[in-house]
């Protein structure tokens, strides 16, 4: 007996031999842009000159290189190199006048080349071993000088403007030099077509690095008809996942009078930051607590996912064929596989940059611990030094030491992650088929989406609050 | 047996128990087309050490070593090579 087929919202055209050849001929390339970009006009405002980039990176497949490379930097351009916000303030009476952010980038990319040829240079020696380490330890030690420098002063401006956008390369940097040694990698002028790449996902390189991009690229118009097929479905999801964040928008947090789509209900729940800095003499009750905390969980997993899937779908557009970044989260089974569903690249980035370092060389011989000190590092040590850089503006203005123990929420938000992953890998079932259904689809699911929702409570990136409210408010839950 | 077989056929026990139980040639990815997770990685690198002595710490890691048994095979005669010079 045959299996009846099973329904997608979205049907899969990718999968369908008469439309991808069809998307192989000049007509089905034309009709794919146009309805790619149509999608792409109802979710950007800069839909147009991302189409014009697609279009040439579809016809002139064989220059997909460097076309990246004109894209990536054409669209900073274009954006005024907005990108790089990099003086609080405006930037105003920066040296160099217009042309100072231009100039910083190039002395960022010049000083990663040096680095970059460096490292392959002397491979052996100190430098060459532990590059990715070496490189964060010498970000870290830019900052910590920049601090000491007269604040406002011109050589201050620079140094931290430097670090600022050094910071947004970051690990777009590491990415490279994890490709060093690779036969097959670019050259590194070319590589920088995706460091910070045209189709968005800053801070978090979207899809991985070069190793990554050149095994998902489309290297056939075959590949290249599935790649932009795939693209336009995701892109499509994406619409649909945005409407329906926006119908929650309404229903949970719209207030007295908002109305969308004739929908007029309102639940007016408050934000979780509202509820987590309370009310002095008039608190919220429980469940008003629970119901903020559980509406914050959905509605940021749905925003999510909106983000995450319209990076993806201009990447497959532009021909690499990438994973999706959020895929179906609330059908995890673990804490580990949620967080692999939830935000896929940014648990790639600490998994390569942090667990296999760690993993490869420490506790060989004791392989429960060996996993569980691997995977503190990524999601505990790793995931709180990607936010600490990443928040750089908080370093400036309160200084490295103070920004760390502003920081300690999220530190300890860190560690108990890391440590609940570590334990979830540990004790996780090889043959999850062998599981019983309902436990598989119902309980566990259940259970994990109530860890993630209760630890959001650590998860807020309100610095003025200390770990003593977080958990006067966890106790205010019961 | 030789290596090729060896690492075949752990790969194809491995792939069992993700579920995944249609045949797959020297070439065919892994890990890049989703059928392996990290977690498979890693059980894959514990094997390497066990079974071939290897010792991937001063490597540059890279997961696409660990997407086909072509791939695999290439990384151990690399490393093999470099513990050897």
């Amino acid at each position: 007996m045959s299996r009846p087929a099973s329904f997608k919202i979205i049907p899969p055209i990718d999968t369908c031999p008469a439309i991808v050849d069809f998307a192989q001929t000049i007509a089905g390339k034309m009709a794919l842009l146009v309805v790619f970009s149509f999608g792409l006009s109802l979710s950007t405002d800069s839909w147009l000159h991302t189409s014009a980039i697609l279009l040439a990176m579809t016809l002139l497949p064989q220059y997909r290189g460097m076309l990246l490379v004109a894209a990536t930097f054409g669209t900073f351009a274009l954006g005024g190199w907005s990108n790089f916000p990099v003086w609080p303030g405006g930037g105003q009476g920066l040296p160099g006048g217009v042309l100072f952010k231009p100039l910083l980038v190039a002395a960022v990319l010049g000083a990663f080349a040096l680095y970059y040829h460096a490292v392959r240079q002397w491979k052996d020696d100190w430098l060459g071993r532990r590059p990715v380490r070496n490189l964060l330890g010498g970000y870290c030690a830019l900052i910590v000088l920049a601090a000491q420098l007269p604040p406002a002063g011109p050589a201050a401006v620079i140094v931290w403007s430097f670090a600022i956008v050094f910071g947004k390369y970051l690990w777009f940097f590491n990415y490279a030099l994890l490709d060093r040694n690779a036969k097959d990698t670019a050259p590194l002028a070319l590589q920088t077509g995706h460091f910070l790449p045209f189709w968005g996902g800053y801070n978090t390189p979207f899809p991985k690095g070069a190793a990554y991009l050149r095994k998902i690229e489309a290297k056939t118009p075959a590949q290249l008809a599935v790649s932009q097929l795939k693209g336009i479905k995701l892109l499509y999801w994406a619409l649909l996942l945005m409407l329906l964040q926006r119908v929650l928008r309404q229903i949970l947090y719209g207030q007295p009078g908002d109305s969308f789509l004739g929908i007029d209900l309102s639940l007016a729940i408050p934000s979780l930051s509202e509820v987590l800095h309370g009310r002095p003499g008039d608190p919220y009750p429980w469940y008003t607590n629970w119901l903020a905390l559980v509406a914050n969980f959905f509605y940021k997993l749905v925003a999510f996912s909106v983000w995450g899937h319209g990076i993806v779908a201009v990447c497959r557009m532009a021909g690499y064929n990438a994973l999706r970044n959020t895929c179906n989260p609330l059908r995890s089974a673990t804490i580990a596989e949620f967080w692999n569903r939830y935000y896929y690249y940014f648990k790639e980035l600490l998994v390569d940059n942090f667990f296999y370092p760690a993993f490869l060389r420490y506790w060989k011989k004791r392989p429960r611990l060996r996993l569980f000190f691997a995977t503190m590092s990524a999601a505990g040590f790793g995931n709180v030094l990607y936010h600490y850089l990443r928040d750089i503006h908080e370093i400036i203005q309160r200084g490295p030491w103070d920004a760390l123990v502003s920081f300690h929420v999220y530190m300890f938000y860190g560690m108990v992650l890391g440590a609940a992953i570590g334990l979830s890998q540990l004790f996780e079932k090889k043959q999850r088929q062998d599981m019983p259904w309902f436990k598989r689809n119902i309980v566990n699911p259940f259970c994990v989406m109530l860890f993630y929702c209760v630890l959001s409570v650590f998860d807020d990136p309100d610095r003025n609050l200390t770990i003593v409210d977080n958990f006067a408010f966890l106790l205010r839950l019961f | 047996m030789p290596p090729r077989e060896t690492v075949r056929n752990f790969l194809q026990e491995l792939l069992a128990e993700y579920g995944e139980t249609a045949g797959f040639s020297d070439d065919t990815s892994l890990v890049i087309s989703g059928m392996l997770d990290s977690l498979a990685i890693l059980r894959i690198v514990v094997f390497l050490e066990q079974e071939f002595g290897l010792d991937l710490s001063d490597q540059g890691f890279d997961q696409n070593d660990f997407d086909s048994v072509a791939s695999i095979m290439q990384m151990i005669d690399r490393v093999g090579q470099a513990g050897t010079e």
